[in-house]
């Protein structure tokens, strides 16, 4: 062989080789950025249990006057102080809706943790009551009340969710925002308070009321303050990336489902469907990433650790708001398929990360860095009830 | 992805004008077209199997879509940047079509990564239909396209940058498309 065809085929190897190398590396940025998931759907069966066990640890760990522990600390055997109302009103929703699906235990748990809600209402003038400063603590617990109307077809709070809900209508502004904080000594809102989800509680806990009273005139402000969400919130707040609003998802679910107003108006708008399509794809890559992290090796350190149960029961929640919805709006109902998938990955998640134990403390719970939180069981069993259906559908 | 959108990738990414400077000056359009060929034959077992590979790893459209974004992107930015490829080395011959034409040039880990994309997103024949489209502008490049005087080898390498900006905008369109889908 000629030193000329040695030095031809030389560089005939080098540039095969070049080649090789670019698609060792594209190869190297798919890997990279696409991780495979982990989330074998679970049975309805299965996540029915774990809402169980979740309901059975808010039980078990309830105080005597029927407040929840609200965090603790596994590693240092410690109860961490700290209460929040929003949260009692979330996790009184959770077990109205556990209640919803014939989980018992929850009955006695919502009972005392009503009582003690009912025992912090401040009364205000005009006949409005609030649950503490955070007026979205107010809105949970109208939307809880409301889900124990449905559970018992009893009406005996009505007053109360109206004197809830006048309160709440206080806090929308002209615009559309809502208060975030109101001071109770004063009875003034605190201005320029801001929250990423009160607007998305308010909004629900007004149309659920426009759902159960028709008459009184909860959807005019309801409409407005949707407006103000999907159009102008996130900007006009300063919130980037944009609020990943679960409230908002099971709001527009709500008001999907209400009757045909005087102008004939049913449904949502065009701008509303289209920010919960955008929600749509807020939650869906939040579980696809969250289902591709792992506890440790390579890929702990490409995605990180792993995040907190209640942001992964939201992702959940708002799955299931936007699932729903794809039966009603025929706008989603293309992308139903993929929402479902998406919720039972949410619902495989939690599942694999509950806690079984033999310590009350532990048992039914989900921990991150040792912590647990109220809410990472509340949202985890709203998240799996959500995805009961779906699971059904699909045994 | 939409069509519209991988029908962009897809010329993108092949770049015609850039693959135009590794056609050896005899049989221009015959090497593009073998080339072309070449390349579309390498992708059909990617198209057919790499749908049923991805759904055994548990690895969702939308994420690969991403991921393709990001080696689209990566790739546009190469191909701005860096000279356009030349013709030599070669193999002898109308088998310029495999060396360099096919590969390095041609077949390539963003046109490679797109042809999955594709099939996951739409379907294999779809995609194979999408692809061969992109393709076949080589040797129609060819045919259309001299660069035998300076300037128009000075405007054939500006054009193949002018395609690698729009291989970047492609990329990043599947990025987000990637990033907000479900």
């Amino acid at each position: 062989m000629s030193l000329v065809s040695i030095a031809v085929a030389t560089t005939m190897r080098r540039r095969v080789g070049t080649g090789i190398l670019a698609w060792l590396g594209g190869i190297g940025a798919l890997v990279a950025v696409a991780h495979p998931s982990s989330c074998p759907a679970p049975s309805a069966e299965e996540a029915l249990r774990a809402a169980r066990d979740g309901v059975r640890w808010i039980a078990a760990n309830q105080t005597d006057d029927g407040s929840f522990l609200y965090r603790y600390d596994r590693a240092r055997g410690a109860v961490v102080p700290g209460y929040s109302y929003a949260r009692h009103g979330g996790t009184l929703l959770a077990l109205e809706q556990a209640r919803g699906v014939g989980i018992s235990e929850a009955t006695n748990t919502a009972e005392p943790a009503l009582e003690w809600a009912i025992g912090e209402l401040t009364d205000l003038d005009g006949d409005r009551a609030a649950f503490g400063p955070e007026t979205g603590a107010t809105a949970l617990l109208v939307v809880a009340l409301v889900e124990r109307r449905h559970q018992d077809g009893v009406t005996t709070a009505d007053p109360l969710l109206e004197r809830l809900g006048r309160f709440l209508v206080g806090t929308v502004t002209e615009r559309g925002s809502v208060v975030a904080t109101w001071d109770l000594a004063t009875d003034e809102p605190v201005v320029g308070s801001r929250s990423p989800f009160f607007t998305g509680e308010i909004l629900w806990a007004l149309a659920r009321l426009h759902a159960e009273f028709p008459a009184a005139g909860w959807d005019a402000p309801a409409r407005r303050l949707s407006q103000y969400l999907v159009t102008e919130r996130d900007d006009a707040e300063g919130w980037f990336p944009p609020v990943s609003d679960h409230w908002a998802s099971y709001a527009f679910a709500e008001i999907s489902a209400w009757p045909a107003d005087e102008h004939g108006r049913a449904g949502l708008d065009d701008a509303e469907l289209a920010y919960a399509r955008r929600q749509a794809g807020l939650f869906g890559v939040q579980a696809r990433f969250e289902s591709q992290r792992r506890p440790d090796g390579v890929v702990r350190l490409t995605r990180g650790p792993r995040a907190l149960t209640a942001g992964i029961g939201t992702v959940g929640e708002g799955l299931g708001g936007i699932w729903r919805l794809g039966a009603t709006e025929d706008g989603l109902a293309p992308d139903r398929g993929a929402v479902g998938d998406r919720l039972a990955c949410v619902a495989s998640l939690l599942v694999d990360r509950q806690t079984h134990s033999g310590d009350a403390r532990l048992d039914g719970a989900w921990f991150r860095q040792d912590v647990t939180q109220v809410d990472d069981a509340q949202h985890a069993i709203s998240a799996l009830l959500q995805a009961l259906p779906v699971l059904q559908a699909r045994s | 992805m939409s069509l519209a959108l991988l029908a962009l990738a897809a010329l993108a990414v092949v770049n015609p004008a850039r693959v135009r400077s590794a056609l050896p000056p005899r049989d221009p359009v015959v090497v593009g077209f073998s080339g072309a060929a070449l390349t579309w034959v390498a992708l059909v077992p990617m198209v057919v199997g790499a749908p049923r590979l991805l759904d055994h790893v548990d690895i969702a459209a939308s994420t690969l879509r991403m991921a393709v974004g990001v080696v689209l992107l990566l790739q546009g930015a190469v191909v701005a940047l860096t000279a356009p490829p030349v013709c030599e080395p070669r193999l002898p011959g109308r088998r310029a079509a495999l060396v360099p034409v096919a590969f390095p040039v041609t077949l390539t880990p963003g046109l490679g990564g797109l042809a999955t994309s594709a099939a996951l997103d739409h379907s294999a024949p779809v995609a194979m239909v999408v692809l061969a489209t992109a393709l076949a502008t080589i040797p129609a490049f060819a045919l259309v396209w001299s660069h035998e005087s300076p300037v128009r080898t000075r405007a054939l390498t500006a054009l193949g940058r002018v395609i690698a900006a729009a291989l970047i905008v492609s990329g990043i369109a599947l990025l987000m498309d990637g990033v907000f889908d479900i």
